[in-house]
Order: structure tokens, then sequence, then C-alpha cells
């Protein structure tokens, strides 16, 4: 779950880590009146969880109040990579001399944290990142030992700060990475780590994702609901994996490697995969619900159901999807392919409640359903 | 690897369901059950085995080579580090749903102790006719045989549905090793081909990958060294790019991590990378028969 701009400064400022002076508004007015509160100039950001908003325009300048209303009012109901903008974060606008980025983020190779920095942050970053890797300095961290102030002292002075600097950004990064382990964050990003014109160095912008396995326990943090198409949000409400494409063949399979492999078998097959629920887990006792959201998706064309049991019972899954489709009836053709634990007894169910044999070889399955998906 | 015959398995959360569910199969398959541990059962027997209240207690009793773990996710950094401290030093994590900053510090833990993690989120291990320890549905004959080809797979269902596709070319696994679909997972695709290259019963590996992370890039590096055939498949060819972690993750992982990206290294360095399951099958005769 990704945090909003606004609320990664919260926790920040919250853990010691300076940001800007601001307020979040969700009208023009409210913009008008934290703009006066601030008496300067004020930068206005819109809050979407959208990776490049500066360059679609997502943040913006006033230098007085009346101007934060015009503007603010321009850019309340646009939208960003498909996304409305509802808040505007207002802020102080800084006299930056320089950007730098500091982050924290796992390292799947190293199976373990790593700390990131660069002394050229800002909007370009991924692209110092491609043609000069030399200035961007991973740092691995051994999670049992964490990570200090002289971990951060060592390198940032291999990025080249020096004396106050390297003291001021290292006792930030320390305490970023306390952000980062104690809120179970995958990622903790402030890009760009401003250095002012005044020598402050401030959390310019901030962004946070939270491991969703660990959502449980980090109870005090807000719900964010993440962007997504109106079913995949109804989706994500549900608790259910459910995922979107263009193409037209409903896909319903269990466990996420198996789901991503019968989209490719479809594919090869010269079909094309409409959207695709994973019913892993203790997911298919919600099989109504996830079918009820999947063939809400307009143009469908057929069903493919592929279950492979492995240890998730056949006949548990069967059980669950015969008795939601036997409900909703959906006028498509549908394709069942059943193997694994307990498929005989879960052959039987498909075949008593739907009317329909089961496959049991997924690629013959998928032809057919393919077949029947563009018969007329 | 993960499993021998004659190793002594203790299964931490013995009593729960899952955990009487699953030490049933493996009694059943002859996996070498010594001990149980769910605290405050210390004293019972589940199935005949003795359940003792700690890890401590059951490794005193007469030692234990393999830990499987039936607990809730939230409790797997504290089972494992448990079994760590006990001594234990092959631990199998089954739990869905472990945070991932949890893993780490197993991980971490694990690698300072000279303990080895398969898992989080994986269904462990089978060792055909001989030992399984683990979810894995051993017992059906269509999809696991004793042979020659290693399998290692990051999908559950995917990699038994692929055991299923090696025996129906006619072949049989030297040993199934599922390591788990979470970001961070103890035991790498590389771990598992290094075991493979020095296993003498195997022949070939059967690699199931799929997209995301750079496991797969990582052991196509190892490929031409390994000196077996490799089959591999990767799914995800046609997913839509997951969610991107920010800069960070462009920063750490630059343009690997595709099903593309994948597909091309392995065949640069000499897999034979199958479109669809049914093609592993086919690309393992040509591999052992020619």
């Amino acid at each position: 779950m990704r945090l909003y701009e606004f609320q990664a400064k919260q926790i920040f400022a919250a853990n010691g880590i300076p940001v800007p002076e601001g307020a979040i508004a969700s009208s023009p007015d409210e913009a008008t009146a934290a703009a006066s509160k601030i008496g300067k100039s004020v930068a206005l950001k819109a809050q979407v969880l959208a990776g490049s908003r500066g360059k679609a325009g997502g943040v913006r300048f006033a230098d007085t109040p009346a101007t934060a209303f015009d503007i603010s009012q321009a850019m309340f109901g646009t939208s960003i990579d498909g996304l409305g903008v509802r808040q505007l974060l207002v802020e102080e606008k800084l006299a930056i001399s320089r950007e730098l980025y500091l982050g924290f983020a796992m390292d799947r190779s190293r199976q373990c944290p790593v700390a990131i920095f660069c002394p050229t942050g800002g909007m370009e970053i991924e692209e110092i990142a491609r043609t000069a890797p030399d200035q961007v300095v991973v740092c691995p961290i051994d999670s049992s030992n964490g990570f200090y102030a002289y971990h951060a002292i060592g390198m940032l002075a291999r990025g080249g700060l020096r004396q106050k600097q390297l003291t001021t950004v290292a006792g930030l990064a320390a305490k970023l990475y306390r952000v980062y382990r104690d809120l179970d964050a995958e990622l903790v990003e402030i890009n760009p780590l401003a250095v002012c014109e005044s020598s402050e160095i401030v959390a310019a912008d901030g962004r946070i994702a939270i491991d969703d396995n660990a959502l449980s326990r980090q109870k005090d943090l807000p719900k964010n609901v993440m962007p997504g198409t109106p079913l995949e949000t109804e989706a994500q409400e549900a608790g259910l994996t459910y995922v979107e494409l263009d193409g037209d063949i409903c896909v319903l399979a269990n466990g996420a490697g198996l789901t991503l492999a019968t989209m490719d078998l479809i594919s090869a097959c010269g079909g094309r995969p409409a959207n695709f629920i994973e019913v892993g887990g203790g997911a298919y006792v919600k099989a109504r619900r996830a079918l009820q959201i999947a063939l809400a998706h307009e143009g469908l064309k057929a069903l493919f159901v592929n279950v492979f049991g492995a240890f998730a019972r056949t006949d548990v899954i069967a059980d669950g999807f015969t008795t939601a489709l036997a409900e909703l009836k959906p006028s498509l053709p549908i394709v069942v392919c059943i193997r694994g634990t307990e498929e005989e007894a879960a052959r039987e169910l498909v075949r008593q409640r739907l009317g329909i044999i089961s496959h049991t070889e997924m690629e013959e399955a998928a032809r057919e359903v393919v077949a029947r998906a563009y018969a007329s | 690897m993960f499993a021998r015959k004659n190793d002594r398995v203790l299964v931490q959360g013995v009593t729960g369901k899952e955990g009487m569910y699953w030490l049933e199969r493996m009694l059943q398959y002859g996996t070498n059950v010594v001990a149980g541990v769910t605290p405050g059962k210390g004293g019972d027997t589940a199935l005949g085995v003795p359940v003792y209240d700690t890890v401590q207690a059951a490794v005193e009793r007469g030692g234990v080579d393999v830990s499987v773990q039936f607990v809730p996710p939230l409790l797997a950094k504290e089972a494992t580090f448990e079994a760590i401290e006990a001594g234990i030093k092959r631990i199998i994590v089954l739990a869905d749903g472990v945070p991932v900053h949890d893993s780490m510090l197993m991980l971490a833990k694990a690698r300072h102790q000279g303990a080895h993690i398969l898992g989080p989120n994986c269904p462990g291990v089978v060792v055909p006719g001989e030992t399984m320890v683990g979810i894995l549905p051993c017992w059906l004959p269509h999809v696991f045989k004793p042979g020659t080809v290693g399998v290692v797979s990051r999908s559950g269902s995917l990699g038994t549905a692929i055991c299923y596709q090696v025996v129906k070319a006619g072949f049989g696994q030297s040993e199934v090793i599922g390591i788990g679909g979470d970001p961070v997972v103890g035991t790498t695709t590389l771990d598992a081909l290094r075991f493979y290259a020095r296993d003498e019963k195997t022949r070939a590996v059967v690699m199931v990958g799929e997209l995301g992370g750079t496991m797969e890039e990582d052991a196509a590096a190892f490929v031409p060294e390994l000196g077996k055939p490799v089959i591999a498949l990767i799914a995800g060819r046609m997913a839509p790019q997951g969610k991107r972690m920010g800069h960070a993750g462009a920063i750490i992982q630059g343009d690997r991590g595709s099903a593309r990206s994948k597909i091309e290294l392995l065949e640069a360095s000499g897999a034979a990378v199958a479109r669809t399951p049914d093609e592993v099958g086919v690309l393992l005769r040509r591999a052992m028969v020619g």
C-alpha cells in the first residue's frame, strides 16, 4: 500500500526529519487559506499515487494567496495518469541550492535492505542511475544489526558529501531507516532531499510504500485504496487479486504462478485474456464474489477455469466456483480444466452442477476456450 | 538438498489442523518425522509422534536435521528464530504472508548461524519415493515419480503442474524444490542449480520461474557451468508489468525483472525455454533422449 506525499511527510515530521511548512487542501478556498497562513510563495502539489507527477504538471507555484486560488481551481478536477486530483498539498516554496536522493528499499538479489544515495537527486534520478551508475551509492544492510549514522557517514562520504552536510544527512538517513523498519515499509524515498539556500536540509518530497503482508500489524496507518479500474477497486476492497487486461477471455486459476502461465497459454493459443482472478490461499471461499466481479467485465467472450491442486484441494475449489456459476448463470462458453489433489471429486461436481465435462490437459483446454470464444 | 530419506524432521505447530493433516501425509509417505512442537502441548503425542513445548526440548531429546513450520505468517519469524537458536540448520518456512522485514531478519540471522532457510511462502520439498517435507501432494503418482530430473519452482501450483508434465513426458524427478513466491526467499533458483550441479542423481534441470525479481537472471549466468541441460518455463510473458517500486526499484533492478529479460538471458546462456507447460515435456525429451 502506497502512502500519499502528505502522509509520508507527516510521518517524516513525527520522526524528526524536516519537511516544508504546509497543509492539505480539498478546495480552492482551503488552498488559499493555507497559502495565506504560510505567508510566502507556495508550491501546490497534486496528491495522486502516480510516479511522474512533476513531469505531468502536478506541481505548480503561486506567489500570492489569490493566485493560489486560481491555480488550485485549475488543478482540481484534472487528472494525472488517469487519477483525479482531489487534494493538493500547499507548501512553502523552497529556495533550493542542491537536490539529493536518499532512499531505503529491499534488494531481492541480495535478500536484504539497501540504503541508496545519489548526490544528484530530482526527476532525472533514473536516467542518472542508467547512464552514470557510479554516482549512485548502494549500501546493503544487515537487518539483524540495523543502520546507524556511522553506516550512513561511510555511504554519504563515498557519495561526495563533506563536513556539516555529511553529518546532517547521515542523521536524517538513520532516522529514515527507522521509519522504513518500524513501518514495515518496502520503500521509503526522499527525492529530492533539498539543500536549501539557507543551508537547511529538507525532505521536499516523500514516498512510502508499506508491505501489504504487514498491514494487519501497522494499525496506525491510513487505509489508502490503490488506483485501479472500478472493478479492480471493488476486488481490492473484497481482498481479492484481480487484474484487468484488454482482451476478452476471463481467466480464473489458483496460485499466482499458474494464473500467469494460464494467461500465457491463452495468448500462445491465439486468445486474448480479459482479466484474471486468483483463487489461491483462502480465497476460494470468496469464489462467488470473485466471479461476480470478473464476469462484470464488459465484452467477455468466454470463461476459462484452470485449477491445479497442489496443497489446495481441487474439490474444495470446485465447490466454490461451481456453486457461484450455477447461481450467476453467465451466458458464456465455459471451459474447465482440473488436475491434482481430489481431482475425481472435483470433476464430478463440475459435471453435476454445470453439466460440463472437465479437461485434464490445460493446453487442450486452452485451445478449446479460444476456439469457442471466437466461434461466432 | 533440503531433505534426505533418513533426515530427522521436526514439525513446528504440529497439533493445528494443517499441521495434523500434513503430518499424516508425511508419515504415510515415509518421512522420518521424529518430533513435533506446540507450546503448551508438551508430553502429548500426535499420530504417535512426541510433542514438545519448545524446539530446544525436541532437539535435546534426539537431534533434528530439518524443521518444517505450520505457523501463521506473523509468527514465522519467531518460530524460525527458535529453530535457529536450537541449532537446526535446515528450516522450511511454508507460511504465505510473512512481512518482508521479518523474512530479511530471519535470513540475516540464519546467515550468521550457518542455517539455511527454504521459503517463506513455499510448498517444501519432495524426493519422490523417499521423503516429502512440506505441503506437496507427493502421493499423486502421475505428478511425482522417482527419476533424474531436478525441478525448482517459485510457484506451488505451477511447479506441481510442471512435475505432471515431467512424468507425462516419461521421466521422474530426482528432487522437487519449491523455493517460494515471496520477493525475498532464503533459497534461490541459483542455490538450487548449484545443488543440482553436484547431485549425481540429477541429469537435467527444469526451472519454473515467473516475472519479477532477478532470480532467473542470476541463475542464467550459472547455466553454462552447470553442465546439465536446463529447461525453463517463465510465466508472465503476457502480464502487465508489476507495480513499480518508486525510483529505488529502477535503480536496484535496472531493466531486469520482466519475463522477456529472463527468457533472453536464459536462452543466451544455453537453456531451452518452453513457451507452454506441454512444451516443457517436449524440450525435456529432446534434451534427455535427443
